[in-house]
């Protein structure tokens, strides 16, 4: 590799998406070249002053002055870990975040934390366990969905919700299982009752000339007649099914007692089971907002990915059953709205109804945006629904405010299907 | 300051139960967004959240110009942030250890303190907005075949403009640290210098 070649290949080489033979063509040569060197050394630092961002202070102050009228709520934060704390007057965050989108994400990070801090919206988002002064969440709930920030899930608390579920359901098949094994021996057994008895009242007629006493009625494993004693040529035989027949009621009743004792062992387990589960709902109960009580969550990919050559993602099914439940709605959109509108409609084309608050959750640059809303217990029927996401943009109060001149720009942004069953 | 605030601050700092759960919860509320970002970290980013805060109102920082919620919603978002960059930050491990055996630099300039900001700002400001996309691309981590792509140009005029990026950016901020340094000899107000040839048009 030439010094030429070596020079114009450094920056790929900080960033780490060199092919392999290139690299290590690319570090041989930096060995042995204190020019290239030198060079690598002068990308470093054109790599430090492109990648600049302003500092997370800056950010913070930026959402503050942003987030309250004439700046009242900006306060010096005087804050020893890493940034000096000072207000960034000599630069232009706006015209920073209009080409990054990491520190535009960031940005929606923190005017979200900002947004969470409001005590006005603690009635309306609940995302963990209220404040032991602040009264009980949901009050202000629109009727048809409860929106939130958070998933108000504390997945972990789910997932073992989810593994004793299945544990229990396990166990009660298990237990299905054995009993209908119990129940086909007993039946089994009364059947081979019945034939031997049959058999026998058979053999008596035929062996009441000779009476002799057969050797299944003296070893009094039949039901011999008083009067009439089995006797003949078909005695022998009799007794020797008689002796099998014997010899496999001996095993089945065995059989059945264990079947016995599996199901009682399993009764206890599946009793244990509940008596676990019971206090973990309590435990549940007693920390957690109810919202949180059987919640399920499901991520939901855009209707329209099949266009995008992804595929058409299934609709995400919610159990009839489930209580809230949670979706994370996935987007590729990357714009940016002051707020944004989900609309509910359902399979016969009717509004079904729009949540109150939807807000973005950003991710990373090249990760899913997502919207998390959550529908409260039993918010909808069964059926197939349509969930329509659009960016507002304009006055905050203006679409409430009728058809007015102020009316916002609504933008449709993705289209979701989910079903309920 | 609120009497409240004030009142829950004392009560914090003496141990309280009830005034350490309301401040902790106020935290973790403010603190929940950077959650997935963080993921396995959160809870010590939290741990340290909470360590900060303390410490904060211990030394009397806290002096009322906002709500106590408010500051303490500053606090976690930029104790949250610099821990987000901290797990963004490029690690050149390798290449330093091959710095160190050529004897050369590879020490990052200083962007930290309010004047190298600045000169990293003025430095942004005279080189084009292409070159900041082309570094931009490149920061995200694209290869050179990728931007080529997405450029619609050869591979190889895509290199030699990001190297001419490159040259421009070192030249200008060389220049504009010579200038800071003849300023601070001279003790002369600070004034905009314009670099010869040093306009967007060039790239």
């Amino acid at each position: 590799m030439n010094c030429e070649l070596a020079v114009e290949l450094l920056p790929w080489l900080l960033n780490g998406s060199l092919e392999a033979g290139e690299r290590r063509d690319l570090i041989e040569h930096l060995r042995g070249c204190a020019a290239c060197r030198s060079a690598l050394a002068e990308t470093r630092t054109a790599w430090e002053i492109f990648d600049w961002h302003p500092p997370a202070a800056a950010l913070v102050a930026h959402a503050a002055t942003a987030g309250s009228a004439g700046g009242g709520d900006r306060s010096p934060l005087a804050h020893g870990a890493g940034d000096s704390g000072e207000h960034p007057d000599s630069f232009d965050v706006e015209q920073h975040l209009a080409s990054c989108p990491r520190c535009a994400a960031e940005l929606e990070l923190v005017r979200t934390s900002r947004l969470l801090g409001d005590p006005a919206e603690d009635e309306r988002i609940a995302i963990l366990p209220p404040a032991p002064a602040t009264p009980a969440a949901g009050a202000s709930v629109a009727a048809f969905a409860t929106t939130k920030v958070a998933t108000a899930v504390r997945r972990d608390d789910v997932a073992a919700r989810r593994a004793w579920r299945r544990s229990a359901l396990a166990a009660g098949v298990v237990g299905l299982l054995a009993a209908t094994g119990w129940l086909e021996s007993a039946r089994h057994a009364r059947e081979l009752e019945g034939r031997l008895a049959a058999a026998s009242r058979g053999a008596a007629p035929a062996a009441a000339p000779t009476g002799a006493t057969s050797p299944a009625s003296r070893a009094g494993a039949l039901p011999a007649h008083p009067t009439a004693p089995p006797a003949g040529p078909g005695e022998a035989e009799l007794g020797r099914r008689a002796g099998e027949a014997e010899a496999r009621l001996a095993a089945l009743a065995a059989q059945n007692r264990q079947l016995q004792q599996q199901v009682a062992t399993l009764d206890r387990t599946a009793a244990e089971l509940g008596r676990r589960t019971a206090q973990v709902s309590s435990a549940q109960a007693t920390t957690a907002p109810p919202i949180e009580s059987d919640a399920w969550v499901s991520e939901v990919a855009p209707a329209d990915q099949a266009s995008r050559g992804a595929g058409a993602p299934p609709a995400a099914v919610i159990p009839l059953s489930a209580g809230a439940a949670t979706l994370l709605l996935h987007t590729r959109h990357s714009g940016s709205y002051p707020r944004y509108e989900l609309e509910v409609w359902d399979a016969s084309g009717h509004l079904v109804g729009r949540p109150a608050r939807v807000l973005r959750l950003p991710g990373n640059q090249d990760a899913f945006e997502e919207f998390d809303i959550t529908l409260r217990p039993g918010a909808l029927p069964a059926g197939a629904y349509t969930l329509h996401l659009f960016g507002l943009s304009g006055p905050a109060g203006a679409d409430s405010g009728g058809p007015q001149a102020g009316a916002p720009a609504r933008e449709p942004l993705e289209t979701y299907a989910i079903r309920v069953s | 300051m609120a009497t409240s605030d004030q009142e829950v601050v004392s009560r914090y700092l003496q141990g309280e139960v009830e005034a350490v759960g309301t401040v902790d919860s106020w935290i973790s509320r403010a603190a929940w967004p950077y959650r997935r970002r963080l993921s396995s970290r959160w809870d010590d980013v939290l741990q340290d959240v909470r360590l900060e805060v303390t410490r904060l109102l211990g030394q009397g920082k806290f002096r009322g110009e906002s709500s106590l919620r408010t500051y303490l919603w500053q606090v976690v978002s930029h104790t949250c942030l610099d821990q987000l960059r901290s797990q963004d930050r490029w690690q050149w491990t390798e290449l330093e250890a091959l710095e160190e055996g050529g004897g050369n630099s590879f020490a990052p300039p200083a962007t930290g303190g309010h004047e190298d900001r600045d000169l990293v700002q003025r430095v942004l400001a005279r080189v084009s907005g292409e070159c900041r996309e082309l570094w931009r691309l490149i920061a995200m981590g694209h290869s050179y075949r990728e931007m080529s792509q997405r450029q619609d140009v050869a591979e190889g005029t895509l290199r030699v403009r990001v190297l001419r990026c490159r040259e421009k950016a070192v030249a200008l901020r060389r220049e504009l640290l010579g200038g800071l340094a003849a300023r601070r000899n001279t003790g002369a107000a600070p004034a905009p210098k314009q670099i010869e040839g040093a306009n967007d048009d060039e790239l």
